[in-house]
């Protein structure tokens, strides 16, 4: 991914997100961008709360989204079909969701489908 | 945090001119120790300059990130910094060593944009050391301010000898952390303890006799002080921990979320028909280990890696030894060893049939080390992971009906054996080096097990970027 991509990224889901941070630790490795104040509906606690998104072959593929390992609903359980990941030297947690991916390249709008399976599951 | 610097750089110990003594924080509600663990060649380079007297007593500082745990941190190598002579002025204001604040400030700011601390490393050239009144008087002044500026790292000096070393060490202004020894991790794991840590062995165990002849009389307290963590205690992993238990070493990490079920009699060591569906795995491993010796001291994590509880628990090991499906797994295992400089010890087996008949059975066992290729410099590539991420998305592998690979037990054994030799000689570094940061492939159809070559660590490698970096920098939240 070219730099000016990868900043195009990380400063639209800062102006959507409150803030977005480039945590990439080699520039081997694809984009990471934590969100530190991601908003997540109720009963989802803590919130707001830290975000991982991983841009591997963006746009051709929805990016990796992971939520900081503390989070819980209302049964103090994670979401549903989660799994742990180590990104970042730290232990975030994945969860399996499927939406339809268009393709199309508004990181925003690709966060956003992926907050919905916290409104999804919260129904 | 600049400002704030700024101003405590200037109060920062100039071991030329010491400035006034900090007020001391209250002391931590218990003893914590202190280790360090560095590569081989790190230790090499730092040894070099302040073993070197011909210009009368050298100094130098270890950056250093932080692997912080449960009454002991372990302070992680990860640059050498010799004191310059332009920066060391000797046999002034009544000290044998001294040298400017600036470099000191230098030294902190680099640690500050590494997220890391510093030890200051010398040498007086004699074993059992001990700090001269001059080291006293200038450490108080440097450490005292270098560890409020730190906070909540670490910090503070380790004086080598001969095979031992003395550290006195820091936090928050408070200088009531124990050190306990340094970990030299190269083809063999050296240890150098503290002096006054140098007990007496409580006697070699007679079950032991044998092997005590065949790889040496020191093994047996070797192996007793050493902690192995096995990962995924399956069909390589059941064998990895028996081996490991019969072999004498003292603690073992036992990592595995699942329980035994009836396709697990055909591979699992230890496991038992009374055990289907009700004894998870951890505890096969507990009954193999502890049946050996029950003072083996076996910890079960039921949890797979990476979870924060498995996490937790590797950090006190020094040596992983790692049994599992797939690359995602290995990359992240991997990705981990190098952050806190773990030795990795990797077996797998990929078997394929025609359904009638045993096509390829191809295996390998990998021993990675610092300063030497890790999986990702070469075995698990960008390509591999992507073809298995298509295969296996994450999280696949957690589902209950996802198909099994086939396995072998007597296949996964071969390979289960070499990794325990490999802990034997990372222990005792019997082969001369010859088994670290090597690769032996193995086919289990005609059971040929041959040395393969490795090539070298990848200059852009994303995990050895990550070589001795520790804890995770404090994410915004």
């Amino acid at each position: 991914m070219e730099s000016d991509e990868r900043e195009r990224i990380v400063a639209a889901l800062a102006e959507a997100f409150g803030a977005a941070t480039d945590a990439t630790e080699s520039p081997e490795l694809p984009l990471h961008v934590i969100l530190p104040e991601l908003e997540l509906p109720g009963p989802w606690t803590p919130s707001p709360t830290r975000a991982l998104t991983i841009w591997r072959n963006w746009p051709a593929e929805r990016p990796e989204f992971y939520i900081d390992h503390s989070v819980v609903g209302e049964s103090e359980a994670p979401p549903r079909n989660p799994y742990d990941a180590y990104h970042l030297g730290e232990t975030w947690r994945g969860f399996s969701f499927n939406f339809p991916w268009p393709g199309q390249n508004d990181p925003v709008v690709v966060v956003q489908m992926w907050v919905t399976r916290f409104v999804v599951e919260r129904s | 945090m600049a400002g704030r610097l700024r101003r405590l750089l200037r109060r920062v110990g100039n071991a030329v001119a010491p400035p006034a003594q900090p007020e001391p924080r209250p002391a931590p509600s218990s003893p914590h120790q202190i280790d360090v663990r560095l590569g081989a060649d790190l230790f090499a380079d730092s040894r070099a300059h302040v073993e070197d007297f011909r210009r009368g007593e050298e100094a130098g500082f270890l950056l250093c990130g932080v692997s912080s745990g449960d009454g002991r941190d372990v302070l992680l190598g990860r640059e050498w910094i010799p004191i310059p002579d332009s920066a060391i002025e000797r046999r002034s204001h009544g000290s044998v060593l001294s040298w400017s604040a600036q470099f000191n400030s230098e030294v902190l700011e680099r640690a500050f944009s590494q997220d890391a601390t510093v030890i200051l490393i010398h040498s007086h050239g004699r074993s059992a050391p001990k700090f001269s009144s001059d080291d006293r008087s200038k450490e108080r002044p440097l450490f005292g301010a270098f560890s409020r500026l730190l906070d909540p790292l670490p910090t503070g000096s380790l004086l080598l000898g001969q095979d031992d070393a003395a550290g006195s060490f820091w936090h928050a202004g408070d200088n009531r952390l124990e050190f306990g020894r340094i970990v030299v991790v190269g083809d063999t794991i050296d240890v150098w303890r503290a002096v006054r840590r140098r007990t007496a062995s409580s006697g070699p165990r007679r079950r032991l006799a044998r092997q005590s002849v065949a790889i040496g009389p020191e093994s047996d307290r070797k192996l007793a002080d050493t902690t192995v963590a096995v990962i995924g205690l399956s069909g390589g992993g059941s064998h990895v921990i028996q081996q490991l238990a019969h072999q004498g070493i003292g603690g073992l990490v036992a990592i595995d979320d699942d329980v035994v079920d009836e396709t697990s009699l055909g591979r699992l060591v230890g496991a038992r028909s009374s055990d289907i569906n009700i004894t998870p795995k951890t505890e096969v491993a507990i009954r193999l280990a502890e049946g050996v010796d029950p003072s083996i001291d076996v910890v079960p994590v039921r949890a797979r890696f990476p979870s924060p509880h498995a996490i937790k628990a590797l950090k006190k090991c020094d040596i992983v030894v790692a049994c599992v499906d797939t690359f995602r797994a290995r990359e992240a295992i991997n990705d981990f060893c190098r952050r806190y400089l773990l030795p990795l010890v990797d077996i797998g087996m990929s078997i394929r049939s025609s359904g009638e008949r045993l096509v390829r059975a191809d295996g390998q066992m990998i021993v990675a080390v610092p300063n030497r290729p890790c999986l990702r410099c070469w075995f698990v590539t960008d390509a591999v992971l992507e073809a298995e991420r298509r295969d296996r998305p994450p999280g696949y592998d957690e589902n209950p009906d996802a198909a099994g690979d086939p396995q072998v037990v007597s296949m996964n054994g071969t390979l289960a054996s070499e990794a325990c030799n490999s802990v034997l000689d990372l222990i005792m570094g019997y082969s001369g080096g010859r088994r670290a940061g090597k690769f032996l492939q193995y086919d289990g159809r005609t059971g040929a097990l041959e040395p393969a070559d490795v090539p070298s660590p990848r200059p852009d490698c994303p995990a050895c970027a990550q070589e001795g970096r520790g804890d995770p920098p404090p994410h915004p939240a």
